[in-house]
């Protein structure tokens, strides 16, 4: 990306102004931290880029309400810190790295979406600097608001397309007093049936991770709440052990953090999102080579490592679309992301067909950050 | 129209079949209304059976210029499913069908007209319940829940239908049919699912939904606690938060509402309290039975004078039934209702509720509050008299302040009832011109001609071609007391 000017707003109405005028010159690109920048194409260049650096730190924030209002260039470990504070949390735990608004514009998550949904559940307004020089807000602070569209989820997953989110707000929630979680090995079908005998019988498991290691797979059931809970989860991932033939061992709370944080180091990355029936059957279809993390019971496996071929990675596409699902190739090469590109996905014509409205309402001509989404390159083509 | 409108009808009816087509006045008046204030007639009502029917009649309408307003039960509490200004109203009566169950996947495939509680049922047995639970859910459609993003009682914890619904098929307003979303997680690409959500038949119509189902917990427990005053229970709501714990349902009921709800369903409400708590816990058993007393142990902290656990199914339902026909049951104590649906951070709620109050009180009406104390979602009931052509606008002006209340408070004026016609020229008050600005423009975009259901959602003011106009008259004032008494037998 061919960076003309750097542009560091410290208030949102600068932030309009700036967004305005370099928007009325040519393209622009609104970055955070630049944590996820590699996982998306770059935008049109040459670019003014508008950075959310200085626009940090908590806006508002009253425990008792569990809600938290940020300014959207805020480190997430900085909100997670304050919150930690009060004895509360957002739900929340991607990669650590990286600003609220990324986090947001990349819509990423990590273990705890298993049991409490992602950015979209959790966001329940932002206010945006809009190419046109003004600010607007949707949704709001309080945890339920039908006023007017839900463009607030729009900005989930939109890679900057609609404008600078310069502030977010939250649902919290109390911090669990207790998280530990169980590991089981054996091998996939073996951990499979544990998978699916612990979700038939509703436990509210925080987390659940199947990774595949070099001698096999283990699960990682991660039990949050207090001590009664905590034991009584723990008590059922033996039970359901036993049952698959899988072996345990106790493996704290860090371990499993750890295991869903490997595949943002790798070298090739790619994400596979199908219906969490099919996550057994994309595990299986893995090359020998390919390392996994997968969430089974929300259909989501990261497939890492060191160099990667395009002859391993190609079945997993086509797997993942034939099964109604989407990939996201998140880091590659040059040459296998030459082979590979960014993205599969199973059915495209509605979000070809919507996209143009978001972008029509929010950016009608098209200067920020474009080309980043899968739906840009197909709306300007 | 750029013919003869029984030329139109011709094609209409070309498309819906025979069967598919009211267009005599006396079916037509029973399409004027909904759960609102507001009425209008439609020029016609299309029953369409299938996705295909329903982008012909998109489609033509979208060709004439003729105003389009999808519908599902007409239990909208916004107007929304009222055909403002004449047209075509879709009805989604005749696609009820439950097209496909995944218990694997834990999806449900459903057209748009299904109604709420007949999904509930159909996968009850299996041991799963859909999350969504309107206190109208015997009559509403899954269409109409998508389209005001409804919620419920029990939405505190489980989230608002935006939550449950993974995949919607649409019939763009030019008559494109699409699919947005999808079975699996976080598809790629900006949250169009999400931004369909809630609103209001005015970008598409929804023709099918992919809806998330969930395994039944394994422990429930209801109880009730009451208090002196609504400060007082509102009080407890925020210690029993603040203790950690977050009930599944906190529901408020006061004083004159209680009175009414008793008289209506024999509940066995207490009827001397000034307040009182209906909480649910849904959790592991052990995690309920370790988190019920200290529940119990706050509300007397916070000054329950009785609290009362539910200890089986039936008088867990007992606890229930007061609660869920709560809005039938004003009719006990008024002639009519205005029902507001503001929004405000919980630890606000005191303040506020001595607002709502002061409110009703300066136009000498009264309000009873029935609400879902734990999100701050307020809903006060503004008892009128219909036949006083005073009262009812003294309603209207203390609905209005109250919403004014619920806003500076930091809130929303709605929660889970939809803008619609009712309270469009109240966004105003909410949202500033950049937003209502954005909000119009992506109605431009989607609906250029404004066919599909106009003058709703946006103020008068926006977007809209002349004459929406929004009228309140006494007849209409008349109806609504005529429908809430049949809202009381329907629920
Ligand atoms: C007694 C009572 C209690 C209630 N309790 C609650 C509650 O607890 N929580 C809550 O959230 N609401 C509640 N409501 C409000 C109401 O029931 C909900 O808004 C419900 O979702 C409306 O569904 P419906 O099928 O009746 O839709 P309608 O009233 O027919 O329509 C509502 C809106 O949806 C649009 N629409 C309908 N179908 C479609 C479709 N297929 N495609 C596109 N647009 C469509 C209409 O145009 C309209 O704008 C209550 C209402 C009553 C009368």
């Amino acid at each position: 990306m061919n960076v003309m000017e750097r542009l560091c707003p410290s208030s949102y109405d600068e932030a309009s102004r700036m967004l305005h005028e370099a928007s009325t010159g040519g393209n622009t690109a609104i970055v955070g931290s630049g944590s996820r920048d590699a996982w998306f194409p770059p935008a049109r260049s040459p670019v003014v880029a508008l950075d959310s650096a200085a626009l940090s730190g908590i806006v508002r924030y009253t425990p008792a309400d569990l809600t938290i209002c940020v300014r959207a260039g805020t480190p997430l470990a900085d909100v997670q810190a304050a919150l930690g504070r009060e004895g509360q949390r957002l739900p929340l735990d991607p990669w650590p790295q990286g600003t609220v608004g990324g986090l947001i514009a990349s819509n990423d998550n990590g273990p705890l979406r298993t049991r409490w949904g992602g950015v979209r559940d959790a966001l329940i307004g932002v206010r945006v600097a809009l190419p046109n020089g003004e600010v607007a807000r949707f949704g709001g602070d309080v945890v339920k608001n039908v006023a007017g569209y839900d463009l607030t989820k729009g900005y989930v997953g939109s890679a900057g397309a609609f404008g600078m989110i310069v502030e977010a707000t939250f649902k919290v929630q109390p911090q669990p007093a207790r998280g530990t979680s169980t590991a089981l090995s054996g091998t996939l079908d073996a951990v499979a049936a544990a998978w699916r005998a612990l979700r038939e019988r509703a436990l509210p498991f925080a987390a659940i991770e199947v990774v595949r290691t070099e001698d096999g797979w283990t699960l990682y059931a991660l039990a949050e709440g207090d001590g009664v809970i905590v034991e009584r989860l723990i008590r059922e991932c033996g039970e359901a052990a036993r049952n698959a033939g899988c072996s345990t061992r106790e493996a704290g709370h860090d371990e499993v953090v750890e295991q869903a944080r490997k595949p943002a180091g790798a070298r090739t990355w790619l994400r596979v999102g199908v219906p969490p029936a099919q996550t057994a059957s994309v595990l299986a279809s893995l090359a020998p080579d390919q390392r996994a993390v997968a969430r089974p019971w929300v259909g989501i496996v990261e497939i890492f490592g060191e160099a990667l071929g395009e002859d391993g990675l190609m079945p997993v596409l086509r797997g993942a679309v034939e099964a109604r699902g989407h990939a996201h190739v998140r880091r590659a090469d040059d040459g296998l992301r030459r082979l590979l590109g960014w993205w599969r996905i199973e059915q495209i014509e509605g979000g070809r067909t919507m996209f143009p409205m978001l972008k029509n309402a929010l950016d009608p001509a098209r200067r920020c950050n474009a080309g980043r989404t899968i739906y840009d390159q197909l709306d300007e083509g | 129209m750029s013919e003869q409108p029984s030329n139109f009808i011709a094609r209409l009816r070309a498309v819906v079949g025979d069967d598919g087509l009211f267009t005599e006045p006396q079916q037509l008046r029973l399409y004027m209304y909904d759960g609102s204030i507001d009425r209008a007639l439609p020029m016609a009502v299309a029953l369409p059976r299938t996705a295909e029917q329903v982008a012909g009649v998109v489609r033509l309408c979208h060709e004439e210029g003729v105003f389009l307003t999808p519908r599902g039960a007409g239990t909208g509490l916004s107007g929304g499913s009222i055909p403002l200004c004449g047209g075509v109203v879709l009805s989604t009566a005749r696609m009820k069908a439950i097209l496909a169950v995944d218990t694997e996947n834990q999806t449900v495939t459903v057209q748009p007209g299904l109604v709420n509680l007949d999904l509930t049922k159909h996968v009850a047995p299996l041991g799963f319940q859909y999350v969504p639970d309107p206190s109208s859910q015997g009559a509403c459609t899954i269409g109409g829940n998508v389209a005001e993003n409804s919620g419920g009682p029990h939405t505190l914890t489980g989230g608002v239908t935006t939550n449950h619904v993974l995949e919607i098929e649409l019939v763009m307003a030019d008559g494109e049919r699409v699919r947005i979303g999808s079975p699996a997680p976080d598809p790629p690409g900006p949250d169009f699912v999400g931004v369909t959500c809630g609103s209001e038949g005015t970008i598409a119509v929804v023709t099918q939904i992919l809806c998330r189902i969930v395994r039944k917990t394994e422990c429930v427990r209801t109880m009730l606690a009451a208090f002196d005053s609504c400060r007082a229970a509102s009080e407890a709501v925020s210690a029993v938060i603040a203790s950690g714990i977050v009930p599944t349902a906190m529901e408020m009921m006061d004083h004159t509402a209680l009175a009414a709800i008793e008289a209506f369903s024999h509940a066995g409400y207490p009827v001397d309290a000034g307040a009182v708590l209906l909480l649910e816990l849904e959790a592991l058993r052990e995690e309920v039975e370790d988190a019920a007393p200290r529940v119990v142990e706050i509300c007397r902290a916070n000054g329950a004078s009785e609290v009362r656990v539910a200890q089986n199914d039936e008088e867990r339902e007992a606890l229930w039934k007061g609660r869920k026909k709560a809005f039938g049951a004003m009719g006990r104590i008024g002639p009519s209702y205005y029902v507001q649906d503001g929004v405000i951070p919980r630890t606000r709620l005191p303040e506020v509720l001595e607002r709502v109050e002061e409110a009703a009180r300066k136009v000498g009406l009264r309000v009873a509050n029935v609400f879902h104390a734990g999100d701050g979602n307020l809903h006060p009931l503004i008892l009128f008299d219909d036949r006083d052509p005073g009262q009812a606008k003294r309603a209207i002006a203390a609905g209005e302040e109250i919403l004014r209340a619920c806003v500076e408070a930091g809130g929303s004026i709605t929660g889970e009832h939809g803008v619609g016609m009712e309270k469009r020229d109240y966004m105003v008050l909410q949202f500033p011109e950049a937003t209502l600005a954005a909000f119009t423009a992506f109605r431009d975009a989607c609906d250029p001609g404004h066919t599909l259901n106009p003058y709703k959602l946006l103020p008068s003011g926006l977007g809209c071609a002349e004459g929406g106009k929004r009228q309140k008259t006494m007849t209409q004032m008349q109806e609504l007391a005529e429908r809430n008494a049949a809202v009381g037998d329907a629920y």
